[in-house]
Parts: C-alpha cells; sequence; structure tokens
C-alpha cells in the first residue's frame, strides 16, 4: 500500500550487512583523512543504532548542544545523509591542523576556514561512499558540503524531515574518530534513508 | 553558512524557563499537553521543524505539538507521532488541549521555527522544508479558526521553543539571543 509507514527494523543478518558495509566505508574515509592531514586517525568502534524519531535529535550529546557540523547529503542508486559533528573548539584546532597553523591560531569561523573544513567533509564523504558503491556497484554522489555552526538538532532536521517521511524510525551509523594525540576529534553521523537500505539489502541478496 | 567569532556561542541564559519544575520535553513528532500552570513546555533544536504552542489562559492549559512535516498522504504514519505532520496532527493537539479543558473559541497560538538551515545541497522535495511546515501550520490553524497570536519563523538559525502553560509565554533562543513572546 502506498505511502504506509515503512518499518525498517533490520534482522540480525541484515544489520550485520549493513554494519560491515557502513564499516568498509568508514575505514576508508579515516584512510582518506588520515592521507589528508598526514596523521596516524584513530576510531572507536562503529555503533549501530536505531531511534525512534522523537529521539533521534538526542543522538549527537543533545538538540540543542552548540556543535560545527559538516554535513552532506548523498544521491544517486540511493539517498541519504552524512555528517561530522564536531565541539566548536575541537573543529578550530581541526582548521590549524588542515591549515597547517600552530595550534590555537585559529579563533573565527570565516569563509577560509569553512571551507578548510569543507574539503575534510568532501574528503571523508566520497571515501565513504566511494567504499560502498564500489562494494554494491552502484553509483552514489555526494552533495557538496555545508559547514554549520549551530545548535545539532537544528543541522539534522532536514535529513530526519526526509527518512520520517517514510518511516517513524531513523537508522544511524556513528563513530567517533581522532588524531592519536585526541587534539582533533569528532563524531561521524551515517543517516541513510530506507531506500538506501532497501537497494543495499536487496544488492547484497537479502529481501526487506 | 554562518561565520564569525565563536564568543557568539554563548546561549543565552534563559534560566527563567529552563529551571521551570515541571519541564517537559517535546521530541519530534510527538504532542504534549499540560494543565499544570507551573508546568514548562519545551522543543530542542528546532530547524526545519514548527513548534506549535496552543493555550486556553482561561482554563491554563498548554500544548505543544513538534511538526516534523506539512501534509500526511496516510493517517497510519500519524499514528505513532501524532504531530510529525501539520494538517492531520493540528486537529489532534486541539482534541488534546479540549481533552484537558480548554475551550476552543479562547484558544490562542503562537508559532516558532520553520528555519533553513541548511539551504543548498540538499534534495529538491526537501528543498524549503521550513517554509513548507510554517505554510502548512498555518493554513491549518486557519481551518480550524484559531488564531496565531506571535510567531518567530524563516530565517536560517536553529531555535529551541518554551511555552510556559501557565501565562501562555513563549520564548525563543537562538544562537545569537532570545527573545520573549509574552
Amino acid at each position: 500500500m502506498e505511502n504506509r509507514v515503512a518499518d525498517i527494523t533490520l534482522n540480525k543478518d541484515e544489520m550485520k550487512l549493513w554494519g560491515s558495509l557502513a564499516l568498509k566505508g568508514i575505514d576508508n574515509a579515516m584512510t582518506g583523512l588520515a592521507t589528508m592531514v598526514n596523521r596516524e586517525i584513530r576510531m572507536s568502534s562503529l555503533s549501530l543504532k536505531q531511534v525512534p524519531a522523537s529521539e533521534a535529535p538526542n543522538l549527537v550529546g543533545g538538540a540543542d548542544k552548540m556543535v560545527i557540523g559538516i554535513y552532506l547529503a548523498f544521491e544517486g542508486d540511493a539517498t541519504g545523509h552524512l555528517m561530522l559533528v564536531h565541539q566548536p573548539d575541537v573543529a578550530l584546532a581541526i582548521i590549524d591542523m588542515l591549515l597547517g597553523n600552530e595550534p590555537g591560531t585559529t579563533r573565527d569561523l570565516n569563509e577560509m576556514e569553512q571551507s578548510a573544513l569543507g574539503e575534510m567533509g568532501n574528503i571523508i564523504g566520497s571515501s565513504f561512499l566511494n567504499a560502498i558503491a564500489d562494494a554494491l556497484d552502484m553509483s552514489l554522489r555526494p552533495s557538496p558540503p555545508e559547514v554549520i555552526l549551530d545548535m545539532a538538532g537544528a543541522i539534522l532536521d532536514v535529513a530526519f524531515a526526509e527518512i520520517l517521511q517514510q518511516t517513524d524510525d531513523v537508522i544511524v551509523a556513528e563513530t567517533s574518530f581522532g588524531t592519536s594525540d585526541r587534539q582533533a576529534r569528532g563524531t561521524f553521523l551515517v543517516i541513510p534513508s530506507f531506500n538506501f537500505l532497501k537497494v543495499i539489502l536487496s544488492h547484497a541478496g537479502v529481501e526487506k | 553558512m554562518i561565520a564569525g567569532k565563536l564568543d557568539q556561542l554563548q546561549l543565552t541564559d534563559v534560566t527563567g524557563v529552563t529551571k521551570a519544575d515541571s519541564l517537559i520535553a517535546v521530541g519530534l513528532g510527538e504532542i504534549r499537553v499540560s494543565r499544570d500552570p507551573a508546568a514548562v513546555l519545551v522543543s530542542f533544536g528546532l530547524g526545519s521543524c514548527v513548534a506549535v504552542c496552543a493555550y486556553d489562559l482561561a482554563a491554563r492549559v498548554g500544548g505543544m505539538m513538534h511538526v516534523v512535516l506539512p501534509y500526511c498522504s496516510n493517517k497510519d504514519s500519524a499514528r505513532k507521532f501524532p504531530g510529525k505532520y501539520a494538517d492531520v496532527g493540528m486537529p489532534l493537539l486541539i482534541r488534546e488541549l479540549e481533552n484537558h479543558g480548554a475551550i476552543r473559541t479562547r484558544m490562542q497560538v503562537k508559532i516558532a521555527g520553520g528555519a533553513s538551515v541548511i539551504h543548498a545541497a540538499t534534495f529538491d522535495g526537501l528543498l524549503d522544508m521550513g517554509q513548507k511546515n510554517v505554510v502548512a501550520v498555518r493554513a491549518a490553524l486557519e481551518r480550524e479558526g484559531i488564531p496565531v497570536v506571535s510567531f518567530d519563523t524563516g530565517g536560517n538559525r536553529g531555535r529551541s521553543v518554551w511555552l510556559l502553560v501557565g501565562t501562555g509565554a513563549m520564548t525563543v533562543r537562538t544562537a545569537s539571543g532570545a527573545t520573549v513572546y509574552p
């Protein structure tokens, strides 16, 4: 029936499959980041969650927490949303690292600083999507990144709006990452839309 | 994109509302109604979403609905989160207020939210989602014949919104300050 609320609950095998794909993508993304900043990047274990709509904005430590978010949408054979979330002071440290400045140099978020973060979003987003697209032989294209300083929930609202058109739950893959000295760290969120989950599961031969 | 100094980051102190004895959080797609005059309803971190604050001062009943999307194409999908859609949510919000003793002809509404925090770079259907939500909320209120007495909508900043049930005052906080709509 058209427009019924879809149940996106994944069974154990499907969750495993989604997890291994997400991991493959995130691994590639972190390799891309390490190459870009020429540092070792460590990541925490991947967390896969399914949360009801009402609680989704709490994923990043509170809906009204001020963060610097680097947001990309993707489309192609499937759609979804990627976001890097940083505490504002940590984002400034990352900008110093990206621009080769002494730590503590960057204090403001102007055009150059935003474009440095945007470039990092490009690298991470396209490495992530390429790994998944290659694994499934499909095409996924990232949008240009947007660098936004605002409440975490407000940045993610549009992503949730897309997903909640079809379901009541949001599926998220989340990992935190950083340099070994923890000077630069952040959270990487992958929010696939319902069609993305359907596509990857059917590609992999699991019926949904 | 928001450029500028990070010392703007200190969110304005709204202790008066955030330290209320009875703070009721209203999540995405939820409707919450209270008849406790000391209660404060709150939606945190609204981007394209809209908070609809409705109250009847005489009955001291207030409610908040956290709208995510403008129109619902199938009522099934509103069962779990009745406030998800502006069009089907509005009658439910009003019914819930009435169930708590409010009278429709005395009801007033304040709305906040509907920003475009992410403006480029997204799918066609999601463009101007904030504006679509505001239009749908206003249309639904017009159908119900309930006046909008204050609004704080649009723009490109996220908002947190509080409604004081006892006074009907709405407080809106963004990264650049707080405004009270008494």
